[in-house]
C-alpha cells in the first residue's frame, strides 16, 4: 500500500517534531510538509499533494474548512487537540487525535481518518456514487444491510455508511421513498 | 392592532385578556385552530376568556395549545390543567384527524393527479403509488388512534381508571415515521420530479404538502407535550383519590 502523506498545520515545534518522529516509526504514513497556518499549507497545495491534513487546535480554521479551501475536499481531515474546541469546528474532521494518546493510540485515529474519508467522501455532487446506487438498488428490493453487504461482499458497518450517504444526497429516508427515487432514475424497472 | 405583550425572544405572550383579532394577527396559523374548535367567525372585540367560555373551553387548556402550536420550545406545564380538558383535548385532535384525512390529504391527492397528468405512464405509478402508500399509512395511524388511544383517554377524563397502561407515548414512534414520510415527499417534488410537470402545479402542490407537514409536527408536539403529560398526571391524580 501507498504510504499516507501527511502535512502537519500546528504552531508548536516540539509537538510538530514529536508527531514528524512517532509517524517515522511507522510503515504506514510519511510527513510531507509542516506549517504554522493554513494559508501557507494550501499556496503550496499542489506540490505538497497531501492525502492527510493534521490540524493542531489552537491554529486559526474556520468551522467549514472544505468551504473554504477546496484543496481540502478530497483529504482526510485530522484535529490534533492541544486545547478544546467547540462542536461545530470539531464536526468536519474525519478523526481526533490528543496530545496524551500512545504511539498506537496515535496511529490507529490515523488509519481511522483514511477509513472514514474513504466511507464518506465529502463530495459536493448530489449524484449517488456507482457503490451508492449498488447499495440503493438493494435497499429498494427490501433487502437488510446483512444481506446487502454479503451481495456486495462489503462490511454491514460500510453499508450503513452508504445508507447514511444516499439519505444525505437524495433528502429521502424512507425504503418507499427511496424506491421512488430508484425507480425515477431508471435504476430498477416497475415489475 | 398589536398591543399584545413579547417575551424576551421577541415570542408573543398569550394571555386570558387578550383580543380574538390580536391573538391571529400574532400567529395567523392559529385561525385554522379556531376552526378546530368549531369557534365561527366573525370574533368582533371578544377578548380570549369570553370566547372560550363561550365555547366551553377552559382558558388555560385554549392558551396552552396555542403556545404549543405556535412555538416549539414552550413547554407546557400540565399540572395547572384539569381532568377534564382531556375532553376537550381529544375533540381538538379529533378535529385535526378529520381535518387531515377529509381536506388536506384528498387535496394534495388532487394535486399529485393533476401533476402526474403530464408525466409518463411510469412515473405516474411510481410517485402516484407511493402518494396512496403514504395516504393509507396516515390513515391507519389516526385510526389506531382513534379506537385505542383516544377512548382510553376518554374513560380518564371521565373518571374511570383502567388497568392497561397509558399507550400515548408508544403511537410516537409512528408518528415520526408519518413525518418522515412527507419529508420524503417534499424530496421528491422538489428535487426529482420530471420537468414536464408545470411549474405552477408543482408550488401550489409544493405548499400544500408543507402546510400539512407544519401541522402533523405541531399536532405530534402537541400528543407529546400536553395529551401524553396529561394523560399521566390525570391517571396519577384518580389513583391518589382512590387511595
Amino acid at each position: 500500500m501507498r504510504r499516507v502523506r501527511v502535512a502537519i498545520v500546528e504552531s508548536s515545534a516540539i509537538v510538530v517534531e514529536g508527531l514528524r518522529a512517532l509517524l517515522a516509526q511507522s510503515a504506514d504514513f510519511d510527513v510531507v510538509f509542516a506549517a504554522e497556518s493554513l494559508e501557507v499549507l494550501v499556496s503550496r497545495f499542489g506540490v505538497v499533494a497531501p492525502d492527510m491534513v493534521v490540524v493542531g487546535s489552537q491554529c486559526y480554521a474556520p468551522a467549514n474548512m472544505r468551504a473554504q479551501w477546496v484543496e481540502l475536499k478530497s483529504v482526510a481531515l485530522v484535529a490534533l487537540m492541544t486545547t478544546v474546541r467547540e462542536e461545530s469546528y470539531m464536526r468536519q474532521f474525519d478523526s481526533v487525535v490528543n496530545l496524551y494518546d500512545s504511539p498506537q493510540q496515535l496511529l490507529q485515529n490515523l488509519r481511522r481518518a483514511v477509513e472514514q474519508n474513504e466511507t464518506n467522501p465529502y463530495d459536493d455532487s448530489h449524484d449517488l456514487s456507482e457503490r451508492e446506487q449498488d447499495v440503493l438498488v438493494l435497499v429498494a428490493k427490501g433487502l437488510s444491510n446483512k444481506e446487502i453487504a454479503d451481495a456486495l461482499n462489503i462490511s454491514p458497518h460500510t453499508v450503513i455508511s452508504h445508507r447514511k450517504n444516499i439519505v444525505h444526497k437524495t433528502g429521502i429516508k424512507s425504503v418507499a421513498g427511496l424506491t421512488v427515487y430508484a425507480m425515477l432514475n431508471n435504476l430498477i424497472t416497475l415489475e | 392592532m398589536n398591543s399584545y405583550k413579547r417575551d424576551g425572544n421577541n415570542r408573543v405572550i398569550f394571555s386570558r385578556e387578550m383580543k380574538i383579532v390580536e391573538l391571529i394577527d400574532a400567529d395567523h396559523r392559529l385561525l385554522t385552530l379556531l376552526a378546530r374548535l368549531d369557534m365561527q367567525l366573525p370574533f368582533g372585540d371578544v377578548s380570549v376568556a369570553e370566547l372560550c367560555s363561550r365555547y366551553g373551553i377552559s382558558v388555560e387548556l385554549f392558551l396552552m395549545v396555542c403556545q404549543v402550536y405556535s412555538s416549539a420550545e414552550y413547554l407546557p406545564d400540565v399540572e395547572r390543567l384539569r381532568n377534564d380538558d382531556l375532553k376537550s383535548l381529544i375533540n381538538y385532535l379529533r378535529a385535526s384527524h378529520s381535518l387531515y384525512l377529509h381536506e388536506f390529504l384528498p387535496s394534495i391527492a388532487r394535486g399529485f393527479e393533476r401533476l402526474l397528468q403530464q408525466c409518463e405512464p411510469k412515473q405516474r405509478s411510481i410517485v402516484g403509488g407511493f402518494f396512496e402508500g403514504y395516504c393509507k399509512e396516515v390513515a391507519a395511524h389516526l385510526e389506531y388512534e382513534e379506537k385505542s388511544l383516544f377512548p382510553y383517554v376518554e374513560r380518564l377524563a371521565a373518571g374511570e381508571l383502567c388497568d392497561e397502561p397509558c399507550e400515548a407515548a408508544h403511537t410516537m414512534d409512528e408518528h415520526a415515521d408519518i413525518c418522515d414520510k412527507i419529508d420524503d415527499i417534499k424530496s421528491i417534488l422538489i428535487k426529482y420530479l420530471p420537468e414536464s410537470c408545470t411549474m405552477r402545479e408543482r408550488y401550489s402542490l409544493l405548499c400544500e404538502v408543507f402546510r400539512l407537514s407544519d401541522d402533523l409536527a405541531k399536532h405530534t408536539l402537541i400528543e407529546v407535550k400536553i395529551l401524553a403529560p396529561l394523560a399521566r398526571v390525570v391517571e396519577r391524580r384518580l389513583k391518589d383519590a382512590k387511595g
